[in-house]
């Protein structure tokens, strides 16, 4: 009898073939409302395990997962697949998976989660759950969003999910009294919250003991986890606390990466800081490619190719600095120094674009890059970056995507910034200067100092403009990166590839950025 | 009903706050910025300024005063202000497209691939059919000035400005105190709003024209007040049917938990169809009270009841006020917060979606 109805299951599934997507939400916000470092990477860590549980949950049906491409066989194995890698949050599984059986997974995997800080939290600094009970258990049930999708091929499943998503899925609890400092809003998380009032001594010694438990080493006001002076939400205080290893191994063994505390170095005692870079991208309209790929094998070798870069993407960048994520098309990381040489050459930089470029051509994953850099002084608040490189994304994608946008910015929070499809990123290197020098030994002042002039003149019309020529910005850039350059402002369709727009406007916009990023990132004072 | 139309023209810069919430921390940077000011800082400016001059009506206007926004418009034509696109059309600069019902299911064109480019329209193209707002889009690139813009760009952006605090007697920075002390610059997220436009609110009461000081950082506005044209009104008596869009935020739920859409929505068992987005933060604080910090579904979003809202209750203003939430319940109406709705929450206008009766 037990082995007719399996059988009889087994067939109706692959005559049907069904598929089912599903994907979690907030993903984007949940990230997006970190302000260091390592709320991040707390975040990416959360999503990648959340993924992982219902990769499992899936597997323990007999379903087989599609993507993220697993290379094991044996379901009991699953325990040992390396969930540090991003995971990423879009899973696509072949066979009968509820909305029911999704959401169960993901909550199991939050509820292991949220109990092992409030857990970790209760034994450490001795805290009584009663006057926080119902604060954490609102989070516990309502911090996320399930959406799923089925269909009898991969294209239409996804579509099925995308029309499901279009009319979310959230509730989300209220709050009363002060809101996080982090993010400006939520209850601040302390022992007595579901009382309404906030009492401001007992919210006090209660991070300061959490600064001092968390790190007992660190400067007063510079603790590795979470500063005196900081008030967090449940959500935020859970962020941090799953980089703390005593509770990330209590939730799964890997979920620890014991080297981060690195990135939140300073040159140690020192107290000198530099210019750093960071970097966030992601590959164009994967929903899109995944949805030409119609069969299981090249949507499970494409997310094969994705998770392998990511791999390798990771191990090739140890040295410069840190990858924050890099889970499936999506990455973010920051470059800094090392011990040797904490500064960075901000000509380096170039280098790594066009070589990341490259080692993403050579992924053959199929789709294009787009992806925002700044380089940022060294005051500048992580938060603020992370949102400029959010930006500088996002403009990558709508002036048309296979793009990168570089944004220098500078302590008091003014930016330049230039975005040009990577092919246009060399050349920079073409820049000659008045006594024709090249590379390192060209003086960047010759061309900048042109560009002030001409602008102060209006000879190159200024952005208020009505009908801007670009005559004499073309003019310049000939004259300082070579005469075949010129070819590409000819046609409109060239214009419209290198700028984004067809106008003369944006023409004068991107030599402007040219060459005030180069100014700033290829000239040696 | 909304009777007067008010104009903000902000007198240089104005501030983006981070919601309602403003600390040391959060005064800077460019994080959570939010811009324009909600009606609850409209409401809050009218309620001082009649306290201040001492109004005789001072309480009948706590009482009743209802704000609507934040809209924008050019300065010469503050009554075809711009409010938010519903979800269901998104327009681009080169196409657009729509979002219809086929079946109780959301459909569009999936080969066509528009990016939302805009994300205000003329109010006197709502409910336009989708090929003439964006024909009006494409005529307006020809520099047909007279013709006014079906949809356009919001008139503001986020302009970094570093203060330094000078030492009370001396020319110099002032100097840290201690370790505790931020020093003396801060980086202020000012917004600069384009030279002719303003921000414009719907009030159920008049506001004395003059200058006042408005929004995060109090910066200085001219304040202008004038009658609500008549078609405008028109509008907003529709009644509405089964479709309708948000053009203000809306919280639904009780004091605990923000949802979606109120119960009340929820006709025979069937929750509405929606096109939507994540939420966003709702909070204000009058006077000294802070109210509940809530979330709110972001306007823009599109309800499709399975039923006809019935004629009680089928224009905003008829909504009862027991749909939106209200903190304090037990309180005298002076004590407590504000009801939501006296702020616009939730303000919304019928709209026509292909598939829907």
């Amino acid at each position: 009898m037990d082995v007719l109805t399996q059988e009889k299951s087994q067939t109706s599934e692959s005559v049907s073939g069904k598929y089912t997507v599903i994907t979690f939400a907030p993903v984007q916000g949940f990230i997006e409302k970190s302000r260091k470092l390592r709320d991040l990477y707390g975040a990416s860590q959360i999503l990648s395990y959340l993924s992982w549980k219902i990769v499992c949950a899936a597997n323990s049906k007999n379903c087989e997962v599609i993507s993220p491409a697993i290379a094991i066989d044996d379901a009991s194995e699953m325990a040992n697949v390396d969930i540090v890698q991003g995971m990423p949050n879009r899973i696509l599984i072949l066979g009968d998976f509820s909305h029911n059986d999704a959401q169960k997974a993901l909550t199991e995997g939050w509820k292991e989660i949220v109990t092992a800080c409030r857990g970790w939290l209760r034994d450490n600094l001795q805290i009584d759950d009663e006057g926080w009970f119902n604060s954490w258990t609102r989070w516990q049930i309502h911090a996320w969003e399930v959406f799923w999708g089925s269909g009898a091929d991969i294209e239409l499943a996804m579509r099925d999910l995308e029309t499901r998503k279009l009319r979310r899925a959230w509730t989300v609890p209220n709050w009363n009294g002060e809101s996080s400092s982090l993010s400006g809003h939520d209850a601040i998380a302390h022992p007595n919250m579901d009382s309404l009032g906030t009492n401001e001594a007992e919210i006090k010694s209660f991070y300061k003991r959490l600064a001092e438990v968390l790190d007992p080493s660190g400067d007063e006001n510079d603790r590795a986890y979470i500063n005196e002076n900081e008030r967090l939400s449940i959500p935020e205080l859970i962020k941090r606390l799953v980089t703390y290893g005593a509770i990330a191994r209590h939730i799964h063994r890997d979920l620890y990466a014991p080297t981060f505390r690195e990135v939140l170095r300073k040159d140690d005692k020192s107290g000198a800081t530099y210019w750093t870079g960071w970097f966030m991208g992601d590959g164009d309209k994967v929903g899109d490619h995944l949805k030409r790929l119609t069969d299981n094998a090249s949507v499970t070798q494409f997310s094969q190719s994705l998770r392998a870069w990511g791999k390798k993407f990771q191990t090739d960048f140890d040295k410069k600095g840190r990858v924050v994520y890099a889970g499936g098309d999506d990455f973010l990381g920051v470059m800094y120094g090392d011990k040797q040489t904490p500064k960075l050459d901000s000509r380096e930089v170039i280098e790594w674009l066009l070589d990341l470029r490259g080692s993403w051509e050579k992924g053959n994953l199929g789709i294009t890059l787009s992806v925002g850099f700044v380089w940022a002084g060294h005051s500048v608040p992580q938060r603020d970056v992370l949102q400029h490189c959010r930006e500088a994304e996002k403009l990558a994608k709508n002036l048309g995507r296979d793009r990168v946008t570089i944004r220098v910015l500078f302590n008091n929070g003014q930016f330049v910034q230039w975005t040009t499809p990577w092919k246009y990123l060399e050349w920079l290197k073409d820049y000659r200067d008045r006594n024709d020098n090249t590379g390192k030994d060209a003086n960047w002042s010759h061309v900048y100092t042109d560009l002030a002039q001409l602008k102060a003149r209006h000879a190159i019309p200024p952005e208020t403009a009505e009908h801007p020529s670009d005559y004499l910005a073309i003019e310049l850039l000939t004259l300082y990166f070579g005469e075949d350059k010129r070819k590409m402002f000819s046609k409109a369709k060239d214009r419209k590839h290198l700028t984004g727009e067809k106008d003369e406007k944006s023409v004068i916009a991107w030599i402007e950025g040219m060459i005030l990023v180069g100014w700033q990132l290829c000239s040696n004072i | 009903m909304f009777k007067y139309l008010i104009v903000v023209r902000p007198l240089g810069f104005l501030y983006a706050s981070a919601g309602a919430f403003l600390s040391p921390e959060n005064l800077v940077g460019r994080s959570g910025t939010k811009f324009p000011p909600d009606a609850a800082a409209l409401s809050g400016l009218i309620l001082r300024a009649s306290y201040e001059q001492k109004l005789p009506n001072h309480k009948e206007l706590k009482l009743n005063l209802t704000v609507a926004g934040a809209f924008w418009a050019k300065d010469d034509k503050p009554q075809d202000f711009y409010v938010p696109i519903p979800r269901s059309l998104i327009i681009g600069k080169e196409n657009a497209d729509e979002w219809e019902m086929l079946d109780g299911k959301w459909e569009k064109d999936c080969t066509k691939d528009v990016d939302a480019d805009y994300k205000w329209q003329s109010i006197r193209y709502w409910d336009n059919p989708l090929d003439e707002i964006f024909k009006n889009r494409q005529n307006s690139k020809d520099k047909q000035k007279h013709i006014l813009d079906s949809t356009a760009e919001p008139p503001w952006k986020f302009t970094s400005m570093l203060h330094p605090t000078l030492e009370k007697d001396q020319r110099h920075v002032r100097l840290p105190q201690d370790e505790n002390d931020r020093g003396s610059l801060f980086l202020e997220n000012a917004v600069q709003m384009d030279e002719d436009s303003c921000l414009v609110y719907l009030s159920t009461h008049r506001v004395e024209h003059g200058w006042y000081r408005f929004g995060g950082e109090n910066h200085m506005v001219e304040i202008t007040c004038q009658d609500l044209e008549q078609n405008i009104l028109n509008l907003f008596n529709e009644p509405i049917k089964r479709s309708f869009a948000l053009i203000c935020p809306a919280v639904w739920g009780n004091n605990n938990l923000s949802v979606r859409y109120p119960q009340a929505f929820k006709a025979g068992e069937k929750p509405p169809q929606m096109l939507t987005d994540r939420p966003v933060t709702f909070r204000y604080r009058m006077g000294s009270n802070l109210g509940i910090g809530r979330y709110a579904v972001p306007s823009g979003t599109v309800y499709v009841l399975k039923h006809p809202l019935d004629e009680e209750h089928n224009t905003w203003w008829k909504f009862p006020n027991k749909w939106f939430p209200q903190s304090n319940e037990d309180k005298d109406f002076d004590k407590r917060p504000l009801p939501l709705k006296h702020l616009g929450c939730g303000l919304c206008l019928p709209i026509t979606i292909k598939g829907v009766d």
